[in-house]
């Protein structure tokens, strides 16, 4: 039998949030924490003799939603910060600690895990040694070894004669090229805001008989604020998310939102 | 923090954030144009320049007062063995290009 009236249909799970623009999927949210959806509308009172109400002038109908997922979404990531994600020419940070041995203390020379990326002559702007006495002494990059300088040449960074002994701590940060599509990175572009795009809230629903259905909650237009946190506390870090439904101007209607629960059947 | 040029004696404020379009001077050097002979002293240095190479820029720069971090190297490059320089002078006249020349040290 079909599904005639939403009356007595209760939703009891939210599935997933899948996210187009203009047909091209932008993401899926499968991990949502929290969901709402609130509708507003105001209206003034038309008031007669004694203030008695004698109608209402209602406007500025809307709809906003706000949610939060469990997992990131480089996809809307891309829709809350306009920008576009790219695996190609990223530049991460490394750090190295490397503590001296005997070896490295008679050669003057540490050596680095990857290879630097950057200005010649300044791959390597600082390195930070930590003596016996825990006092940290700031060494600067110059073309070679001396006094509070320290030379770098392909992945070995060389010191003055005696300026590291066996035991100290040379911490280096330096930036490294990744490989292409070996890592991902979107960019929060500070002249790109947020951008909209069509929403689809699916999951199931229950009537009162027991009957399960699902239920699909589409918004032709939801327009993205760049208002987002990425949240750590006591559990995983969230991602949290917040629109606005536009008027649907292309369209003959003005949809804000179509909701439909239907039988889950060919 | 000011840094001292990587070739001259004048401290300069390093900037990380300039545009990188080139080469990013202000990470090393106190002005653009000591970038020269510094990425000349410091590709010797790596070995990815001759001494020839690095002379014949350096001589380029005759009037900088290189500071004591690459007054060392900046006078190897510079150095011409006597012998050296007095065979190129026999030379000279049947070479169509002379060798460079050492500059006067300061
Ligand atoms: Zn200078």
């Amino acid at each position: 039998m079909g599904i005639v009236s939403i009356d007595g249909w209760t939703v009891t799970q939210w599935d997933a949030i899948e996210g187009f623009k203009n047909g091209l999927h932008l993401f899926t949210l499968d991990e949502l924490q929290e969901v709402a959806i609130n509708n507003t509308e105001e209206s003034q009172d038309v008031t007669g003799a004694g203030g008695s109400i004698l109608n209402s002038n209602k406007r500025n109908k809307g709809c906003n939603g706000t949610g939060t997922n469990g997992l990131l979404s480089g996809g809307l990531m891309e829709v809350q910060t306009g920008g576009k994600q790219t695996t190609k020419d990223i530049v991460i940070l490394q750090k190295d600690t490397i503590t001296v041995t005997a070896d490295m203390a008679s050669a003057n020379k540490v050596s680095i895990t990857k290879t630097p990326t950057g200005t010649a002559g300044a791959e390597i702007q600082y390195v930070y040694v930590k003596g016996a006495t825990e006092v940290v002494t700031t060494y600067q990059q110059a073309v070679d070894a001396g006094e509070g300088k320290f030379a770098y040449d392909n992945k070995e960074i060389t010191f003055a004669a005696s300026a590291i002994a066996e035991g100290n701590v040379v911490t280096v940060y330096y930036n490294v090229k990744l490989t292409d599509d070996t890592g991902v990175k979107i960019t929060n572009d500070a002249s790109k805001y947020s951008t909209e795009c069509e929403l689809v809230y699916t999951g199931l629903a229950k009537n009162a008989c027991g009957k399960e259905a699902c239920f699909q909650f589409s918004v032709p237009r939801a327009d993205f604020t760049g208002n987002f946190n990425l949240e750590m506390g006591d559990s995983q870090t969230t991602h949290s998310f917040e629109w606005t439904a536009l008027k649907n101007k292309c369209s003959t209607s003005n949809n804000f939102w179509d909701f439909i629960i239907f039988p889950d059947e060919d | 923090m000011l840094k001292r040029c990587g070739v001259c004696n004048k401290e300069f404020e390093p900037c990380n954030q300039c545009p990188s379009g080139g080469y990013a001077w202000r990470k090393t050097v106190c002005c653009v144009e000591h970038s020269v002979p510094f990425l000349a002293i410091l590709e010797y240095k790596r070995n990815l320049k001759s001494k020839d190479e690095a002379m014949e820029i350096l001589n380029k720069y005759t009037d900088i007062e290189y500071n004591d971090d690459v007054k060392k190297i900046v006078d190897e490059i510079l150095f011409v063995p006597v012998a050296e320089s007095v065979e190129s002078e026999i030379d000279e006249a049947d070479e169509p290009v002379s060798k460079p020349r050492s500059r006067k040290k300061s």
